[in-house]
């Protein structure tokens, strides 16, 4: 492999691990494809020939590439193939878990934040600041999207909990969040 | 209950009981078990004299209604033995062990930062020829979602940050408990450059066994001779 396309190839790594902020101080997931053509200056061609050499070297990391569709335009990200630590603190998972399970029961659809914080508060789980707090860190951290009082998913969360992990996920937390 | 004064057809006793069930299990109501009891007893007679297809799907509907009600109790049950906090946890390793996270790391970019700003017309990237399909609007939805890398200011600040840390608390053991994944990564990198120097004995941390996601420093052999001197 030539020297401008290992160089090539570090800095396709480098873009698609490095954290970014979008204008609202959301973590935005991965780098989108426009991004990735007008930093490298390259053609759809070239990125796609890159991004399939990638794929290749990071498979044997444990590591594989993952392409997504936001607002229209294609995402990509790194993802991890193996079960390891990610950035949620324990209280943090515990929302994200019974706000899955919302979303779940209501088959995918956006839900009012009010019904999940009615549980978790009457069950004396968390105080009302603890969870908003911890609701604000999920949405900054890229796994949901809030909009006025509602909350559906945000491309994290679909990356990292595949559909039966979720559903899962969602039958766990009704029998253990009540 | 079944009212045995009032002449009810199978149908309606069915309906009655699914309608109980359901309403019992939305208010979080748990019957006694004497009356669940008695109602799968009533069940199990009435189900002889079934003899349409649609009074066998009303008796599914019953048993499904009524084993609903019986397993949502039994979860409770068995839950109420260990706290909300405990129960959380659970909740909390379940998410963990299913999560395959994507891989983000806290450090500045190398690539261009210069496409970040689109503020004229001018400096918009060409369209790629797949996104020449993309309408329009789209297009202008994902021009919205501007990212902004970390600056190096940031950086130096969260070092300062993890260096104050570092400075109040030399125990990595506790030290790994206070800190973000962003605030040990900056640990791990300010180790790493020797800017801070952790030490940590064999008998604390297990070679075979890694407990923390920060890269430990150790001294070398020289050093230690050097100790020993």
């Amino acid at each position: 492999m030539s020297d401008i396309v290992q160089e090539a190839l570090q800095e396709l790594f480098i873009a698609l691990t490095t954290r970014w902020r979008m204008d609202n101080g959301v973590l935005a997931i991965g780098i989108s494809k426009g991004k990735l053509l007008k930093a490298g200056n390259i053609q759809t061609a070239a990125l796609d020939d890159l991004l399939q050499k990638l794929r290749a070297r990071v498979s044997d990391l444990g590591l594989e590439l993952v392409e997504y569709l936001y607002a229209g335009e294609s995402w990509y990200a790194l993802r991890s193939t193996y079960v390891c630590p990610n950035e949620l603190t324990n209280e943090e998972e515990a929302v994200l878990g019974v706000v899955i399970a919302n979303i779940e029961t209501n088959n995918g659809k956006q839900v009012s934040l009010d019904n999940v914080k009615k549980k978790l508060l009457a069950g004396k789980y968390f105080s009302d600041y603890q969870l908003d707090q911890i609701l604000k860190r999920l949405e900054q951290y890229g796994y949901l999207e809030k909009k006025q009082k509602m909350a559906s998913y945000s491309p994290r969360t679909l990356l990292e909990f595949s559909a039966d992990t979720r559903k899962h996920i969602a039958e766990q937390a009704q029998r253990l969040v009540f | 209950m079944h009212d045995k004064s009032i002449t009810h057809t199978p149908e309606q006793e069915l309906m009655e009981m699914v309608l109980k069930y359901r309403d019992a299990l939305n208010k979080s109501e748990y019957l006694p078990v004497t009356e669940r009891e008695t109602d799968r007893q009533r069940l199990n007679t009435i189900y002889v004299g079934l003899s349409t297809i649609r009074q066998k799907i009303l008796d599914s509907k019953c048993y499904y209604e009524l084993g609903k009600l019986q397993k949502e109790l039994s979860d409770k049950f068995l839950a109420e033995e260990s706290s909300p906090t405990q129960r959380l946890y659970m909740l909390s390793y379940l998410v963990r062990s299913l999560c395959h996270p994507l891989v983000f790391i806290a450090t500045r970019s190398t690539i261009t930062t210069s496409y970040h700003a689109y503020d004229d017309e001018e400096t918009k990237p060409s369209v790629s020829p797949i996104e020449a399909g993309v309408p329009e609007e789209s297009r202008r939805q994902t021009s919205q979602f501007r990212s902004h890398p970390i600056t190096a200011a940031e950086i130096k600040a969260m070092q300062s940050e993890v260096r104050q840390l570092f400075r109040a608390c030399h125990d990595v053991q506790k030290l790994r408990l206070t800190l973000s994944l962003p605030q040990a990564q900056i640990l791990s990198q300010l180790a790493a450059s020797g800017d801070i120097k952790l030490t940590v004995t064999n008998s604390q941390v297990p070679r075979n066994n890694l407990v923390t996601s920060v890269i430990v420093k150790e001294s070398d052999n020289n050093d230690r001779q050097r100790e020993k001197a």
